[in-house]
């Protein structure tokens, strides 16, 4: 009887799920037309991760990690490109930042392999591993000049260049500077304003934010929380407040003053309570995003940055976002693209880097086709003044201006500290010691030695010193 | 037994080879060389750097380092194998007792009990079903914000900050539980296979002698079924040193960087080599090859056990158990 | 002897009740799986329930907008599960049956070395060398290829094991010299006569080692980079992305999808699973 039942559950759910298949293939197609974002434009995409024929005599192999730069390829290059040069161009998404670097080692070791890349993406993370390898080429070789790169922001232009050559090997067309996104209903509630130069007022040092984070847990009894992890304020520490690389010279490696204040603001917090000490992507992070204070938790200020503030806020922030700069610049992701060493076409990829991250035109139909936060002043001030037709609908709070707020967000980066190693580090590694630190399983100078412990264990050639 | 036809062997002899070849030709090949290799790698010192790779004879030094004996280097082997040790053990004693009592109320001779298709049939689900699955699956249930703890939490039976994952115990007994539910159906099966190949006529020379049903579980049961166990303990200790789709899906952190929440405290010893095995081929090989002698020691005890057993016959080892056990 | 039943019938009573529940606890976590795929994320948010939501055709328009980016479908990952999962059984059974009677048929020098080795690499796991392995891949090129993934099927010492112990009981060498007799050549006695008597064995093994080679992580992790190429199980994994985590309601279909194969080939074979469970155990 029980075999019978769960039997019928099953067939049930496939029942569901067959209907579900064609519902979601029906989504494409009725869909597409009304809800014009870059989504639609990966909808497209298809599932099969290389398109184009790589081991076509001619191909022209992009490599990335997900469909964004496919936008790029069939919304803007086709203005800029000849047909023929475009038709050469095999992208092949990797799925998945996480493994993209193993997979794409591997293969720039073999130039023969018919996909070896002759343009990769590359994220800012770890994009000096790169810039300071053999496998990237000068842009200079490529035909592209100082003039060409003098609009881009200045910290994205020392992450794809390589400090102790001077070389700039990879050009970015995002640029990411960092923000906080507050929830206007709940911050009229608990923070008394949804005025943004006020609630900057409020939260312009760490000691504010962490008293704020505070009172808010005390008047909603836990239910909504300023931040929801201590996690979420790591970028801002290491892409912003640092004053010394993650290792110095002799390799050996440093914990900046700016990651130990870090660590006791973290532990502040917990011990307070007050976040829900998330880390961040975990699906309960991003569920605080949408519960209402009230039955279900939610916080009241999210980390942002251009691409975030367009893509990853949900419905509830819709009109219902304020956003200040917090307590410190900084910057968050941001994808480039670089020529390899090996590249079978330095002309075209002259081209596709020229029209991807250099012509000022090129990058205002960027931020129309995917509402990319372009690196390139003049292309942002044009934006800024007479908008580009982006298909974001996003709106924040009042129509604050989303171009206008991050306009001169830019000035106060510094990059030069940028290193190959710095994902690994700053996501993965540093992470394990600001949780063991905060919860009290480790008093801050073995954190830190543990810290140090994992990143030597890592990369063997960065000494614990 | 069958008796081996002397007539045959002579002539047809070379046919066996050729059968069994095949098998020995793809072992040498894809298991064989693959494991030397993995001998020879681990003697080299591999760093890369900006992808810029340098490979260096380095004897023993790969080995000396992972058990923390080179001075400044942490013992990330012992603590990885700590780790792992300690979610089999958590999952395999509570395992083992409730299959053993299973197993005896299925097979008891005095309460019998009906419907015991359905029984073996539900226990035993869950062994089957995608492992990756499982662990996001209670992942996502008991997640702070999961539907689980926000009802413990509701009905204030936890406190609001309240989180398994920030726990080395809740993270950890979680995980076990997770392979204590997916294996004991499994070792039940087992043992009641053994407890029936139990000559009947034992149990009615206990049941002449007076015996309870205790002592006839102590008495006759326990040591007759002793192979069986012995079996179920070691494969499942050689799948626990292996562990690897539940801790490296549940709860570990985001960047691709294998490591178990909280702490690093449910780290594996195949999620280390996991790890490094792109960016340190010399270090990943010299952890596969402890893995490996440690494997060995307790393959070589247990055929050694069995060997001097009298019940050696009686035992016969089984074979799906591979890949993912515990 | 009143007393003696009525305690009997207590005894009965509590260890139904006890398995009924090991039953239920078995059942509850797909249970609830389904349960919350039907549901909003801020439904499963607030708590247990044991009804069924409304949200299922929006979580499912949901899921199928996440996975794409990822470079493979669910529906997809499955595919390419079973394209490996099929010729690993068939090649494991295959190849296991023909070692087994090889070694079990046949008198020849290295016969007792032959069945010792087996015997002795049962218990050594392919983890232990995966390095080498990973390696040698990169060697002759087949890495990101299923090949690596299929191949190792021929050696499976286990599924030797087994099938020799079935020989031993089931195939009587009468019947090979009758086909001899015959004129029957050995290969041809084999596949049309042997193999046709192996069937129960070879149909357990079969389900055990597609079982096995669908449900593995470790292997097509270390071999499979492009995504287009990734099995069912490193779609699960994917599931940990992004894009996924932004909804319970995703989660808990995308899992319900990938659990689904399975669940459903258990409650039809599950009689065989479990008989086979306990014939690979101890076989008198």
């Amino acid at each position: 009887m029980k075999k019978l039942l769960t039997l019928l559950l099953a067939a049930a759910m496939m029942l569901c799920l067959l209907a579900g298949c064609g519902s979601s293939g029906k989504t494409d197609t009725t869909e597409t037309p009304k809800e014009e974002t870059p989504a639609t434009s990966e909808t497209k995409v298809p599932e099969n991760t290389i398109t184009g024929d790589p081991s076509a005599k001619d191909a022209f192999v992009v490599w990335g990690w997900n469909t964004d730069y496919v936008t790029i390829l069939e919304k803007v290059l086709p203005k800029y490109l000849s047909a023929e040069e475009l038709a050469r161009v095999v992208f092949v998404n990797a799925g998945g930042s996480d493994y993209y670097q193993d997979k794409i080692d591997e293969i720039l070791a073999d130039p023969t392999n018919d996909l070896y890349p002759d343009i990769m993406l590359l994220e800012v993370g770890y994009v000096q591993k790169y810039v300071q390898s053999d496998y990237l080429q000068d842009v200079s070789a490529l035909g592209i000049t100082k003039d060409d790169m003098a609009n881009m922001y200045q910290y994205n232009l020392d992450l794809g260049t390589d400090v102790a050559s001077g070389s700039t090997k990879a050009l970015f067309w995002q640029a990411t500077p960092g923000c906080i996104q507050l929830r206007a209903d709940l911050a009229e509630k608990y923070l008394g304003t949804t005025d943004a130069a006020a609630l900057q007022e409020k939260l312009n040092t760490w000691d504010k934010v962490a008293a704020v984070a505070k009172q808010v847990n005390e008047a909603s009894s836990g239910k909504v929380k300023l931040l929801s992890g201590y996690d979420d304020l790591k970028y801002i520490f290491a892409n912003g407040a640092r004053t010394q690389a993650w290792y110095d010279s002799n390799d050996t490696l440093v914990v900046d003053d700016a990651m130990l204040q870090y660590m006791d603001l973290s532990k502040q917090l917990y011990t307070d309570n007050s976040t829900f000490n998330t880390n961040m992507w975990s699906p309960e992070w991003a569920a605080l995003k949408d519960g209402d204070g009230v039955d279900t938790e939610a916080c009241i200020a999210f980390c942002g940055c251009p691409w975030y503030t367009y893509w990853c806020l949900t419905d509830t922030w819709s009109s219902n976002c304020i956003l200040i700069q917090g307590p410190q610049s900084f910057y968050w992701g941001g994808t480039g693209l670089a020529a390899t060493t090996n590249c079978s076409d330095s002309e075209l990829a002259g081209k596709i880097l020229r029209y991807t991250a250099c012509d000022d035109q090129a990058m205002i139909d960027i931020n129309s086709a995917n509402g990319d936060f372009v690196n390139n002043k003049a292309a942002i001030s044009y934006i800024e003044k007479n908008g580009s037709g982006t298909t974001s609908t996003f709106k924040c709070y009042n129509d604050q201006p989303i171009v206008g707020f991050f306009t001169d967000k830019c000035d106060g980066i510094n990059a030069t500290l940028a290193k190959g190693e710095d994902q690994k580090i700053c996501e993965v590694l540093f992470p394990v010691a600001v949780t063991s630190y905060a919860n009290g399983s480790a008093d801050q100078k073995t954190a830190v030695a543990n810290f140090k412990a994992s990143v030597h264990d890592m990369y063997s050639y960065l000494k614990v010193g | 037994m069958k008796h081996k036809k002397k007539k045959g062997g002579v002539n047809y002899g070379k046919y066996g080879l050729r059968f069994i070849a095949p098998f020995f030709i793809a072992y040498i090949l894809f298991s064989l060389w693959p494991l030397l290799s993995t001998f020879y790698y681990s003697f080299f010192e591999y760093v890369t750097r900006n992808l810029h790779t340098t490979v260096e004879f380095c004897s023993f030094q790969n080995y000396l380092n992972v058990l923390g004996i080179t001075d400044g280097e942490r013992a990330y082997f012992l603590t990885y194998l700590g780790n792992t040790l300690r979610l089999w053990i958590l999952n395999f004693v509570p395992q083992v007792l409730l299959a053993l009592l299973i197993a005896a109320w299925l097979t008891s001779s005095r309460v019998r009990l009906g419907r015991k298709g359905i029984y073996k049939v539900l226990v035993y689900m869950p062994n089957i079903i995608t492992a990756a699955s499982i662990s996001l699956l209670f992942y996502a249930l008991l997640s702070k914000f999961g539907p689980i703890m926000s009802t413990l939490r509701s009905w204030g039976l936890i406190s609001a900050s309240a989180d398994i994952m920030v726990s080395k115990w809740g993270t950890s007994l979680t995980i076990s539980f997770i392979l204590f539910w997916m294996w004991y159906g499994n070792s039940t099966l087992l043992l009641i296979a053994g407890m029936m190949g139990i000559n009947p006529s034992l149990y009615e020379a206990a049941d002449i002698d007076g015996a309870t049903g205790w002592q006839k579980f102590t008495n006759v049961t326990l040591p007759l079924l002793k192979p069986v166990l012995l079996y179920v303990l070691v494969t499942s200790a050689i799948g626990g040193l292996q562990l690897y789709d539940i801790p490296a899906l549940f709860n570990t952190g985001t960047g691709g960087g294998l490591i178990g929440l909280p702490d690093d405290t449910s780290t594996t010893v195949t999620m280390y080599i996991m790890r490094l095995h792109a960016s340190d081929t010399g270090r990943a090989a010299a952890v596969s090859v402890m893995l490996f002698i440690i494997t060995l020691i307790i393959s070589l005890i247990f055929f050694r056990v069995f060997r001097d057993d009298k019940d050696y016959k009686n035992a016969r080892a089984a074979h799906h158990r591979k890949g993912v056990g515990a | 002897m009143n007393s003696d039943l009525r305690a009997l019938r207590r005894r009965k009573v509590i260890r139904h009740i006890v398995l009924i529940l090991l039953c239920f606890l078995s059942l509850l976590p797909f249970y609830l799986m389904f349960v919350n795929a039907t549901r909003t994320s801020n439904e499963i948010k607030a708590g247990i329930s044991f009804l069924f939501g409304s949200n299922l055709s929006e979580n499912l328009r949901n899921f199928a907008e996440a996975q794409v980016g990822l470079g493979v479908t669910v529906l997809g990952a499955m595919l390419n599960s079973f394209k490996i999962a099929l010729p690993f059984t068939i090649l494991s059974v295959y190849f296991s049956a023909l070692t087994a009677y090889g070694i079990y048929a046949y008198n020849f020098k290295l016969k007792k070395f032959a069945w010792g080795f087996i015997m002795a690499v049962m218990m050594v796991p392919t983890q232990v060398f995966a390095i080498g392995y990973y390696k040698f891949m990169i060697q002759i090129n087949l890495i990101d290829t299923y090949w690596p993934l299929i191949i190792p099927a021929i050696t499976t010492p286990a599924v030797v094991f087994f099938m020799r112990q079935y020989l031993q009981g089931a195939l009587s060498l009468e019947i090979v010299e009758a086909a001899r007799i015959d004129g029957s050549g050995e290969f041809h006695t084999f596949n049309t006569i042997i193999l046709p008597l192996m069937k129960p064995a070879l149909a357990t093994q079969a389900i055990f080692q597609f079982v096995y080679c669908w449900n593995n992580l470790f292997m097509p992790t270390l071999i499979i980079s492009s995504s287009a190429k990734k099995t069912l199980t490193m779609f699960v994994q994917m599931l940990t992305a992004e894009s996924f985590r932004a909804d319970y309601g995703v989660v808990f279909i995308g899992l319900a999808i990938t659990i689904l194969p399975m669940f459903i080939m258990y409650f039809i074979l599950s009689k065989f699973i479990v008989e086979g469970v306990s014939l690979g155990g101890v076989k008198e």
